[in-house]
C-alpha cells in the first residue's frame, strides 16, 4: 500500500509543547495535518471536522490525553477514529492504560521519524482498507448508489423514524420500460449506460431525497421527505417528462422511459414492506400503460 | 474486524530460546511456528506461508534484515508483514528496518499489551487488504468470478484470439427474472441466482470459466480446445437442468437459463464485439 496517497489524510496532532508539535508537522508533511495544544480544543477540533487519525500526548493542560481518548471513544461519530498516544511516559502503567482506553498504539518519546510515519500509515490503510469494505458490500458497483441490502437496513430506519414523528414520507419505485430489449437490441454495454444516465438524473434532479438505492436490474428505489405531496410527485412527474424527451443515452435511436410507483406512508403501513408493497402496486399499473406514474 | 486467531500462522524467528519462549506464551492463542535461525527461516516460509513474520534482527549466520530483504524480493513472500525485534532501539537500525519493508518493530525487554497489539495490527490489516483483493474479483453473492474479473481475462482470450486461438462465449441467462422476484421477493430471487453456479459445475464436466456479469448474466467461457458442438451441448444440457430445477419450500418455483453464444474470430478488436454477436444470436 505505499504508493496510497496520504495528502489528503487528516492527522489532528494534540501537543502542548510547540516545539514537539513542529518536529511533528515536519516529520508528517506528506499528510494534511492540523495541530492543536490542548484537550478542550482537541474535542472541538474533532467536532468542527473528523480527522482521520489523532496523534494524542498525554500531559496536557486541562483535560489530559487519556481523557480526550475517553471522550471520543464515547461519542459514536469519532469513536471510530484510531488515536495513536505520543508521550514521554514510559512506565508498562501509562502504556497499558493507552491500549485498555482504546488507543490503538502508543509511541514513547523520543521516537524516530520513521516509526510514526510507519504506524501512522499503517492505521490510515486499515481504517481505508475497512470502509472499502464497508462500502463494497453496501454499495452497487455499476451505479455507485446504494444496493438492496443498504437500503433495507438504512430505509427501515428512516421508515421508522417517520412513523414515530407522523412525518410525511414518499416512496417511489421507478423502472425502466422494456430494459430487457433495451440490453437485447444494442447490447450489456449500453444497457449499463442507461442504468447510469438514469442514476445521475435522478441525482441531479430530485431534491429532498433520503434514500436511493437500485434494488437490482433496473428497478429504483427513492424516499423523500421534508416536502409536501404536490412537490415530491411533481419533481418526479418532471423526472418522467425529462427522460422520456431527452436523449440521455448516444447509442439509443430514442429516448428511453420509464414507469414510477408512488406511495405516500400512512399509519396502516405497519412496516417498510407494507409500504413498499403500496408502491410497488401503483408501479404494476404503470407498467400497463408504461412511461406514467401511477399514485 | 475480528480474527479467527487459531487458524492465523506466525513465525517466529529468533537464536534466544528464552526470548523464544516468552513469545510463544504471550501469543498462545496464534498458531505459532518457531525457528532459530535465518536460513530455517527461508525454509519455513517455502514450506507454509504464514500470515505474520516476528523476526530477531541480530541472528548468526542469515541476519534479520537479510532474511527480510529476501522475502521481499519475491512476489510470493513479499506480502508477508514482518516485525522486527531488537535488542534497543538504536535507531540507525530501526530506521534500516522501515526502510527494507518492516512493517513495525519491537524493543526488547518487551512490553506484552505492546507486542499484542501491534501483530493484531498487522494481521487485521492483512486480512483487510485480503478481503479487498477478493471483493474485487470475486462476486459476493455467489462467490464466482465477477465482472470486473471477466474484463480483466477477456485480454488475455482476445490476445490468443488474434493469435489464432479461438474461444467460445456463452452468455446465460435467467428468463423472467422480474417475474420471479415480483412473486416470490429478491431473497428467493438471490437463492436461483446462487444456485446458478451450482447447476453449472453439476452438469459441465469439462473444463469452463463463469462468471457473473450483472444481475441475472452469466458469461460461460470454454478452454481453447473446445469444439463449439461440444460447448453447445453443455449449454443446452444446463439449459435443460435449469428448467428441471426445484427449489425447497417453493414447489412452484422454477427458471430458464437461456443461452446465446458465439467464436471469437481473428478480425475482433474488442471483446464487446464477440458479446455483441453473442447477443444477436439469441435461442
Amino acid at each position: 500500500m505505499s504508493e496510497l496517497d496520504y495528502k489528503h489524510s487528516k492527522i489532528l496532532i494534540v501537543d502542548d509543547n510547540p516545539g514537539d508539535i513542529d518536529v511533528l508537522v515536519e516529520i508528517l508533511h506528506e499528510f494534511d495535518v492540523r495541530t492543536v495544544l490542548d484537550g478542550e480544543s482537541a474535542l472541538q477540533a474533532v467536532e468542527e471536522e473528523l480527522p482521520d487519525l489523532i496523534l494524542l500526548d498525554i500531559t496536557l493542560p486541562g483535560i489530559n490525553g487519556f481523557e480526550v481518548c475517553t471522550r471520543l471513544k464515547f461519542i459514536a461519530q469519532s469513536a471510530h477514529i484510531p488515536i495513536i498516544f505520543l508521550s514521554i511516559r514510559t512506565d508498562v502503567e501509562n502504556i497499558l492504560q493507552g491500549f485498555e482506553l482504546g488507543g490503538v498504539d502508543y509511541i514513547t518519546k523520543p521516537y524516530l521519524p520513521q516509526e510514526a510515519v510507519a504506524r501512522i500509515k499503517t492505521h490510515l490503510s486499515l481504517c481505508r482498507a475497512i470502509e472499502t469494505l464497508n462500502n463494497l458490500a453496501n454499495i452497487d458497483p455499476l451505479s455507485g448508489i446504494a444496493n438492496r441490502r443498504h437500503f433495507f437496513n438504512h430505509a427501515t430506519a428512516i421508515f421508522e423514524e417517520s412513523k414515530k414523528e407522523s412525518t410525511p414520507l414518499y416512496l417511489f419505485i421507478i423502472d425502466i420500460d422494456n430494459f430487457k430489449l433495451i440490453n437485447d437490441s444494442y447490447g450489456h454495454a449500453v444497457g449499463d449506460k442507461t442504468i447510469l444516465a438514469l442514476t445521475n438524473s435522478i441525482e441531479k434532479n430530485v431534491s429532498n431525497v433520503v434514500s436511493f438505492a437500485r434494488l437490482g436490474g433496473d428497478e429504483f428505489v427513492l424516499m423523500l421527505k421534508d416536502i409536501d405531496f404536490k412537490g415530491a410527485k411533481e419533481q418526479l412527474e418532471l423526472l418522467r417528462k425529462q427522460i422520456a424527451t431527452t436523449l440521455l443515452v448516444a447509442e439509443h435511436a430514442s429516448p428511453f422511459t420509464i414507469s414510477i410507483g408512488m406511495a405516500e406512508y400512512q399509519e396502516s403501513d405497519n412496516d417498510i414492506d407494507a409500504f413498499l408493497l403500496r408502491a410497488d402496486m401503483n408501479l404494476y399499473k404503470s407498467k400497463r400503460t408504461k412511461n406514467v406514474l401511477n399514485v | 474486524m475480528t480474527l479467527d486467531t487459531h487458524n492465523t500462522k506466525i513465525l517466529v524467528v529468533d537464536d534466544n530460546p528464552v526470548n523464544m519462549d516468552f513469545l510463544v506464551e504471550l501469543l498462545n492463542e496464534y498458531d505459532v511456528r518457531t525457528v532459530l535461525d535465518g536460513h530455517s527461516a527461508l525454509e519455513a516460509v517455502e514450506e507454509e506461508k504464514p500470515d505474520l513474520m516476528l523476526l530477531d534482527i541480530n541472528m548468526p549466520g542469515l541476519s534479520g534484515f537479510d532474511v527480510c530483504k529476501r522475502l521481499k524480493a519475491s512476489t510470493e513472500t513479499s506480502d508477508i508483514p514482518i516485525i522486527f525485534l531488537t535488542a534497543s532501539n538504536e535507531s540507525d537500525s530501526v530506521v534500516h528496518a522501515f526502510k527494507i519493508g518492516g512493517a513495525d518493530y519491537i524493543v526488547k525487554p518487551y512490553n506484552t499489551e505492546e507486542v499484542l497489539v501491534r501483530v493484531q495490527t498487522q494481521l487485521k490489516l492483512k486480512r483487510a487488504l485480503e478481503m479487498l483483493e477478493m471483493q474485487s474479483k470475486f462476486d459476493t453473492l455467489t462467490g464466482i468470478p465477477n465482472r470486473k474479473q471477466f474484463f480483466h481475462d477477456s485480454k488475455k482470450l482476445m490476445r490468443s484470439a488474434t493469435a489464432g486461438i479461438p474461444f467460445h462465449i456463452f452468455m446465460l441467462s435467467i428468463e423472467d427474472f422480474d417475474a420471479i422476484n415480483g412473486e416470490f421477493g429478491y431473497l428467493v430471487g438471490d437463492e436461483i441466482i446462487k444456485a446458478v453456479p451450482k447447476l453449472i459445475n453439476k452438469i459441465i464436466k469439462t473444463k469452463y470459466t463463469l462468471y457473473r456479469l450483472e444481475g441475472t448474466h452469466f458469461i460461460l467461457i470454454f478452454s481453447l480446445t473446445e469444439e463449439l458442438d461440444d460447448a453447445i451441448e453443455w449449454a443446452y444440457a444446463v439449459e435443460k437442468a435449469s428448467e428441471r430445477a426445484r427449489f425447497k419450500n417453493y414447489e412452484k418455483l422454477s427458471f430458464k437459463l437461456s443461452y446465446s453464444y458465439a467464436t471469437s474470430t481473428k478480425d475482433d478488436i474488442s471483446i464487446h464485439q464477440v458479446m455483441q454477436r453473442a447477443h444477436r444470436k439469441r435461442t
